[in-house]
């Protein structure tokens, strides 16, 4: 018998991006974005809880290409 | 007898699919040729792989029978891409480990053929020993000689990203571009890295090392890098195998990253022993 109740799972997608500091010739740093990462799972009480975190950087141009097609 | 550590990487961004219908090219800087040797021999001591979406084949063919066993398939190698935390969470499995080898030899040329998925990326990178390749006095110790030259020990952070084009060699990015705790006039033996992204292959460069790649897998399957080259040293006693460079140079030791996926920034904390004097002894 379960001895916990919880509510209906909602799954979600999310994009987290990553960064990388990359200096100029002059020295001047600036953060520049990443692909990152796409995490996907389930809401559940309101608490994110990831299945899967996987890399966007071939998922992302995937995505991409299949919404202008 | 001039020794030297090569890596080389291969690769293809987007396979074509299908049975051994591919082949890798080298990557930027590197050769799949075998360099003219004074012993005439080297062995490749490492080799390692990924395929970035499905499982795959490699077979992996030379010209020389006492290397590889024939020209049709040669050594194949199985790479099971999806296991684990499936797509993306691999990035790299074992092909060659010691105290296995591959003989090469001079004037050959290595081929990289691959069964795999249509517009899949594909990267292999093996490492490789030359007891004598003229023109190269590599910087490397052994464990010994670092116990031996100990000072203290520090762990440096360097964030190289991966190139765009999933395989190839991300922009080079200098040991102390994020951290520049080096100092100079003091040796350094890279005893390994930890990362926070499983990459396919991170690489080192430098005059130091005849200004060839050396490097090591960051995939899952060699997650426990931090010992890396202590250990690839302990698996052949007899070779110095532990990377070794002055704190003047570090502007020069560069960092570069492959990865079948696009645009990783497996953020490298470089593990090093600082020594007063050099354990490379060159």
């Amino acid at each position: 018998m379960p001895t916990r109740e919880f509510s209906t799972p909602v799954p979600y997608i999310d994009h987290d991006p990553d960064f990388s500091l990359e200096e100029d010739g002059s020295g001047v740093k600036t953060s520049v974005e990443l692909p990152g990462f796409v995490e996907i799972g389930f809401v559940i009480d309101g608490v994110k809880v990831p299945l899967v975190r996987r890399k966007a950087g071939n998922l992302l141009p995937q995505l991409d290409a299949a919404k202008a097609k | 007898m001039p020794r030297a550590i090569v890596l080389n990487t291969a690769s293809k961004a987007s396979l074509t699919g299908g049975t051994f219908a591919d082949t890798l090219t080298a990557n930027s800087g590197d050769s799949l040729s075998i360099p003219n040797l004074q012993s005439g021999q080297g062995k490749v001591i490492r080799m390692w792989g990924n395929n970035s979406a499905h499982v795959a084949e490699v077979a992996l063919t030379a010209g020389r029978v006492e290397s590889i066993h024939d020209p049709t398939y040669g050594v194949r190698f199985n790479l099971p891409s999806v296991a684990l935390g499936g797509v993306g969470t691999n990035e790299a499995f074992p092909m060659i480990e010691a105290p296995n080898y591959l003989d090469v030899f001079t004037g050959d040329t290595l081929t990289y053929t691959v069964t795999g998925t249509a517009s899949d990326a594909m990267a292999v990178s093996w490492m490789t020993e030359y007891q004598d390749l003229p023109g190269v006095q590599a910087s490397f110790a052994n464990w010994q000689s670092v116990c031996a030259n100990r000072f203290t020990e520090i762990g440096v952070r360097c964030a190289p990203v991966a190139s765009g084009t999933a395989g190839a060699y991300g922009t080079a990015r200098a040991s102390n571009a994020d951290d520049t705790r080096w100092t100079g006039g003091r040796w350094y033996a890279i005893v390994g890295f930890t990362v926070q992204t499983v990459v396919t292959t991170v690489s080192f460069k430098g005059p130091m090392w005849g200004n060839f790649r050396f490097g090591a897998p960051a995939g899952a399957a060699y997650l426990s890098t931090d010992n890396y080259f202590v250990q690839l040293q302990q698996q052949y006693p007899g070779e110095n195998l532990i990377p070794v460079f002055n704190g003047y140079d570090a502007g020069n030791v560069l960092l570069e990253v492959v990865d079948t996926t696009a645009s990783t920034s497996p953020k490298v904390d470089i593990i090093a022993v600082e020594c007063k004097n050099n354990p490379a002894g060159v």
